[in-house]
């Protein structure tokens, strides 16, 4: 049991499945918070269900959701099923993720332009240019150097 | 009759559930109490999520976490009774005490003899110890921590931390695969009685008053009538005030040890009730001072200083970042005015320190920021300058 994590890791899962009345459930649990395998497809295999139950076992991130379903012959296919539908989930939310960090970097690079104008008397265009030729030159992403320019100059009043 | 299923794991904590199913409380509020047994704390707090179970016997810091989303999507649930206060302790393998050199009585005396184990094994190239607790989100988790860091031992990185189910901890210890655990009763007992382990500290004597589990109910029947809810948390209480009575402490036992229950001898699971446990095997019983406690309102009456305590350590040991909106989120999950409108009474006075622990000074949960700042990264307690 001890050792489950390091197995873990050596196989590298597509998917793992869990037997529900498996007590070594929780040990899963603990690793999925040690390690960075938590970001795996869930099946939920249940012998009675309704409407709401799904509705509600789909917010909690299972990805498939199957009443009654547990045959031999369909297991394969439901697991492929739930790791398509879960990598297509996973690159939404990479997508958001990534949409909401570009958001984020035009915002402050937007509020370090104003405060070079300010304090330094530069149009828009060349208050740009400083940011970016200082990004270049230092190998840093515009983002970083915006906020440090806001922080520095936000210091300073 | 209203049917209600409740989930549960096999501990003497359960014990006012299962008195109210059996002591026929739950039917004198018109209820008819559904225990199912489960084997997982995951399981419960899925099959709660999902709306398998109407409500559930919860570690009190699971519900927490659940409740604000951390570590897991967030579960809607309230946690408006707690089920017990206390009632587990450390246990240490036969082997690991023989390499102690023997338990001293006192278990701050043990922390220097634990770190010295450390250092031997890791000068002689061996695996560090390995201890184990019963989920990430346990009062389990936090106490052996809590221990271990107050004798400059590094839970993360001097030993190592595993998760083990309750009925597996005594027979993981058997095998060798655990030098120690912290788990709720009756599970050190058997420890114990199996020869496989020694008790080296009941909880109650590291911490006083720690909220151990709650009766969780999920937002179906949480948006769900008054009444009904009513009902739930009075039948509980009934129950908890049963178990309170050392009067019912033998029928309490026989109950619990049934096999749908613990599967459990009565005669141990009674030591575990009536907090007088065996130490080391074939060793005398010794009284131990509020090792669980059942009653009504000092127990069951959720506490907010309690729960914020619990919370302090989710975010002392690095499992989420300290959020200002907090204790308002845990009025939320508590809901003491349910509990209030169910049991009546006058709340039990409030205590300036909700923990008493010998191993902190006084909490102060209006000072949580403070708290935190007294511990590292790492989650040790910081040296005096």
């Amino acid at each position: 049991m001890t050792n489950l994590l390091a197995r873990l890791y050596a196989t590298d899962p597509d998917v793992v499945v869990i037997d529900l009345e498996n007590p070594s459930r929780d040990v899963l649990e603990q690793l999925f918070q040690v390690s960075r395998l938590v970001k795996r497809p869930v099946a939920m295999f249940v012998d009675q269900s309704d409407t709401g139950m799904i509705n509600k076992a789909i917010e909690a991130g299972v990805s498939a959701y199957v009443v009654d379903g547990l045959k031999k012959e369909r297991v394969k296919s439901i697991l492929d099923m739930c790791m398509a539908r879960f990598h297509a989930y996973a690159r939404l939310q990479n997508e958001l993720d990534q949409a909401r960090s570009a958001l984020e970097e035009r915002k402050i690079v937007e509020r370090a332009k104003g405060l070079l104008m300010r304090h330094k008397g530069v149009t828009e265009d060349e208050a740009y240019t400083l940011l970016r030729r200082r990004a270049m030159n230092e190998k840093k992403k515009l983002g970083d150097i915006a906020q440090a320019v806001v922080t520095g100059l936000e210091m300073l009043g | 009759m209203r049917r209600i299923t409740i989930g549960f794991i096999p501990l003497t904590d359960a014990a006012p559930l299962i008195a109210a199913h059996e002591r026929g409380f739950a039917a004198e509020e018109g209820l008819a109490f559904d225990l199912v047994r489960e084997v997982s704390w995951a399981n419960i707090r899925d099959k709660l999520s999902i709306g398998l179970l109407d409500a559930a016997h919860m570690l009190t810091p699971l519900a927490l976490a659940s409740a604000l989303g951390i570590g897991h999507v967030k579960v809607p649930l309230i946690a408006p009774i707690t089920l017990a206060l206390n009632g587990n302790a450390i246990t240490l393998s036969a082997a690991f005490v023989r390499e102690l050199g023997g338990l001293p009585d006192d278990p701050v005396a043990a922390l220097p003899l634990i770190a010295a184990a450390i250092r031997r094994r890791e000068s002689a190239g061996l695996n560090p110890p390995v201890f184990a607790s019963t989920f990430p989100f346990s009062t389990h988790n936090y106490i052996l921590r809590a221990y271990l860091a107050a004798g400059g031992i590094d839970p993360d990185r001097d030993v190592q931390l595993v998760v083990i189910p309750p009925p597996l901890m005594a027979g993981s210890l058997e095998k060798g695969l655990i030098d120690g655990f912290c788990v709720g009763s009756p599970w050190n007992s058997v420890a114990v009685d199996r020869g496989a382990g020694h008790i080296l500290a009941p909880s109650s004597a590291l911490f006083s008053r720690i909220p151990e589990k709650t009766l969780v109910i999920g937002d179906t029947l949480a948006a769900g009538d008054r009444e009904t809810l009513r009902a739930i948390i009075a039948a509980t209480a009934k129950g908890a005030a049963w178990c309170a009575d050392p009067g019912n402490a033998l029928e309490l036992a026989a109950m619990l040890s049934a096999p749908h229950y613990l599967s459990v001898a009565a005669a141990l699971v009674l030591r575990t009730i009536e907090g007088r446990l065996i130490f080391t095997p074939g060793g005398p019983s010794r009284a131990v001072a509020d090792f669980i406690r059942y009653d009504v309102p000092g127990a069951a009456r959720p506490d907010a200083g309690r729960y914020a305590w619990l919370y302090a350590q989710i975010v002392r040991w690095g499992q989420t970042l300290f959020d200002p909106e907090a204790p308002a989120k845990i009025a939320a999950l508590i809901r003491t005015d349910l509990f209030d409108a169910a049991v009546g009474g006058a709340p039990p006075a409030v205590l300036a320190d909700p923990i008493g622990s010998i191993l902190e000074p006084p909490f102060d949960p209006a000072a949580l920021g403070d708290y935190l700042a007294r511990f590292d990264a790492r989650g040790l307690p910081k040296l005096p300058a």
